[in-house]
């Protein structure tokens, strides 16, 4: 059933990357359980607007859990306490009448903050263009069927392609280690036909540039896959490992 | 190299030395398994690792995968930490997913450590070490002697049951996650992994922690001190005689045709070869059991 609660929310406001940056609370009636999480923070920035304060800046495009940009610290989880979901999915009716909500950005070396909740994940772009995609020359479409793959494999590839690149799991990692994300996308490729052509090549300009940004060691705590919003599996974490290994030994 | 300016490289030695470790630990355990039921066959096994070419190397050995362990552990750990940046959450919490002891690794490896040293200062230093300076009293090789010294004071096994403990805590995830670390990806495993690396180290840990607990009654009891092969003391009466063990009382280590101390004779006379008929025992030969019935 639809009903208003009131929240009182401990934001992080930080005015640029350089500024110390501290908590403010605000209170919020009229709060509808039926509302998305970022409509109640779109809520809570028209009444400050309203009263002529800065808004709350948070990052977010789809509200539909696929482009990865919300990228909320919410009462100790990336993406709120609902497992399995991005905080563009996470609905208010999660919460009590009277609850206090804590806002964080995600915090890690490699994302440093900009502004209040919304930080630079351009990080995970450079490791994308170091060896995330596929390489051929266009040509007529090949036939879909000209290349078999089992069902079984097209099944974990495609798992691990569900990975938006949101960065939850760097920021649930106590070693701010970056190896879900990565793994989801050297698996993505390793296991298909069309990825083997530069399966070595990829896992290791991926992990090097991994290293260079300053993402830690991961010491397999599984945080990144607890609270990744696509479910990736901590498995994709030892093939990586393995792709690297045998990409090594074979230099 | 790789293996050094690599995280999953560095990952990799982390898992390494971890399996030989583990495996160190697992013989260890057995080892004195040897200690409780068979004090002499322990000696036995003592003297046989001495301080000998063989045991020298894989001693070397042992202490270079320490080293290179719990360096590596301190290295990535700062690594770590200087990843995680300097702020800090306001709020967190642990999703049920994550193992407590994986997140506390270092300060568990350091407990480990802290037992490992009191454990080296109390058995190493006297024995190996011994052996290699050329001291021969203690005999550096009676092993009972120093389980008994050792285990004689009650700290002992309280710090040696706390090592044990934050040694469950860093097997039970390390087991698993050295799999992992070497690259090997499977679902189906993964869980069957975890099972094996809890049945593995909760064994390993209750017979360390059954070892220390027996130690330490045997020594409190003087069931150690009174016997002859723990003691180190010369066995006079049954000098020609074999050695068999059993635990009984330790007074209680018996000599073959010995059957054990007679009332009233401290038990071990010169040119007394054993039991005798007459003399609570003993023969007409041995005047000091002559003397002993006589009174
Ligand atoms: C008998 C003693 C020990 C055993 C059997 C042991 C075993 C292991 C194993 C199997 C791993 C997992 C490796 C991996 O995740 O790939 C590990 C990790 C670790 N060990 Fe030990 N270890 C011992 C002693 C120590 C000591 C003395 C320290 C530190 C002072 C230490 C610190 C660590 C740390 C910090 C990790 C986590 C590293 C990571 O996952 O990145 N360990 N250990
Ligand atoms: S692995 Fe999961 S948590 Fe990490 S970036 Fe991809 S979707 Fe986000
Ligand atoms: S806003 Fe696109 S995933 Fe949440």
């Amino acid at each position: 059933m639809e009903t208003t609660i009131s929240v009182k929310l401990k934001i992080w406001r930080q005015r640029s990357p350089k500024e110390k940056g501290q908590f403010v609370e605000y209170e919020l009636d009229n709060v509808s359980t039926g509302s998305s999480f970022l409509e109640m923070l779109d809520m809570l920035n028209q009444k400050l607007v309203e009263k002529g304060e800065e808004p709350v800046v948070f990052d977010n495009d789809c509200r539909e859990g696929i482009c990865g940009m919300c990228s909320l610290y919410i009462n100790g989880h990336p993406h709120g306490p609902v497992q399995g979901i991005t905080t563009c999915q996470l609905h208010m009716r999660k919460f009590k009448n009277g609850d206090v909500i804590t806002i964080e950005p995600w915090r890690s070396a490699a994302f440093p903050v900009i502004r209040d909740l919304m930080v630079n994940r351009n990080a995970f772009d450079q490791i994308q263009q170091a060896g995330g995609y596929v390489s051929f020359n266009c040509g007529g479409a090949p036939d879909a069927n000209a290349t078999p793959i089992s069902k079984e494999v097209a099944d974990v590839a495609m798992d691990s392609a569900t990975c938006i690149g949101c960065g939850a799991c760097v920021a649930a990692c106590k070693n701010g280690s970056a190896m879900l994300f990565v793994s989801a996308k050297v698996s993505q490729f390793a296991l298909l036909p069309q990825g083997q052509v530069e399966r070595a090549r990829r896992a290791r300009a991926m992990v090097k540039k991994m290293d260079e940004l300053g993402f830690g060691n991961c010491t397999n705590t599984g945080a990144c896959a607890a609270e990744c919003p696509k479910n990736i599996p901590l498995s994709n974490i030892a093939r990586l490992n393995r792709e690297f290994i045998k990409a090594k030994c074979a230099d | 190299m790789w293996l050094t300016s690599s995280s999953v490289g560095r990952k990799l030695v982390m898992a390494v030395t971890g399996v030989c470790l583990v495996l160190f630990v697992t013989f260890h355990v057995l080892m004195n398994g040897v200690a409780i039921f068979w004090p002499a066959g322990y000696n036995a096994v003592c003297a046989f690792l001495g301080a000998n070419w063989y045991a020298l190397v894989a001693s070397i050995g042992l202490a270079a995968l320490f080293i290179i362990h719990i360096i590596y552990a301190l290295w990535l750990t700062l690594q770590n930490r200087k990843a995680r940046g300097n702020d800090r959450y306001a709020v967190t919490s642990k999703p049920k997913q994550v193992e407590w002891a994986s997140q506390n690794m270092l300060v568990l490896g350091i407990v480990v450590l802290a037992f490992l040293v009191v454990h080296m200062i109390q058995f190493w230093a006297k024995m190996q070490l011994a052996e290699i300076l050329g001291q021969h009293d203690p005999d550096p090789a009676n092993g009972m002697y120093f389980i008994n010294a050792a285990f004689s004071c009650w700290v002992t096994p309280v710090v040696y049951i706390i090592g044990f403990i934050a040694l469950w805590f860093h097997m039970t995830h390390g087991f698993w996650s050295m799999f992992q670390s070497a690259g090997w990806d499977n679902d189906t495993w993964l869980p069957r992994l975890k099972c094996i690396a809890n049945w593995w180290t909760s064994l390993v840990v209750a017979l360390f922690i059954a070892e220390a607990l027996v130690f330490t009654v045997n020594a409190n009891n003087g069931n150690y001190a009174n016997c002859p092969i723990v003691s180190g003391a010369e066995v006079e009466c049954c000098e020609a005689a074999e050695v068999v063990v059993s635990m009984e009382g330790c007074a209680g280590h018996h000599h073959e045709g010995c059957t054990g101390n007679h009332e009233g004779c401290e038990g071990n006379h010169e040119g007394c070869t054993g039991n005798h008929e007459g003399c609570a025992g003993q023969k007409a030969e041995c005047t000091k059991c002559e003397e002993s019935t006589e009174e």
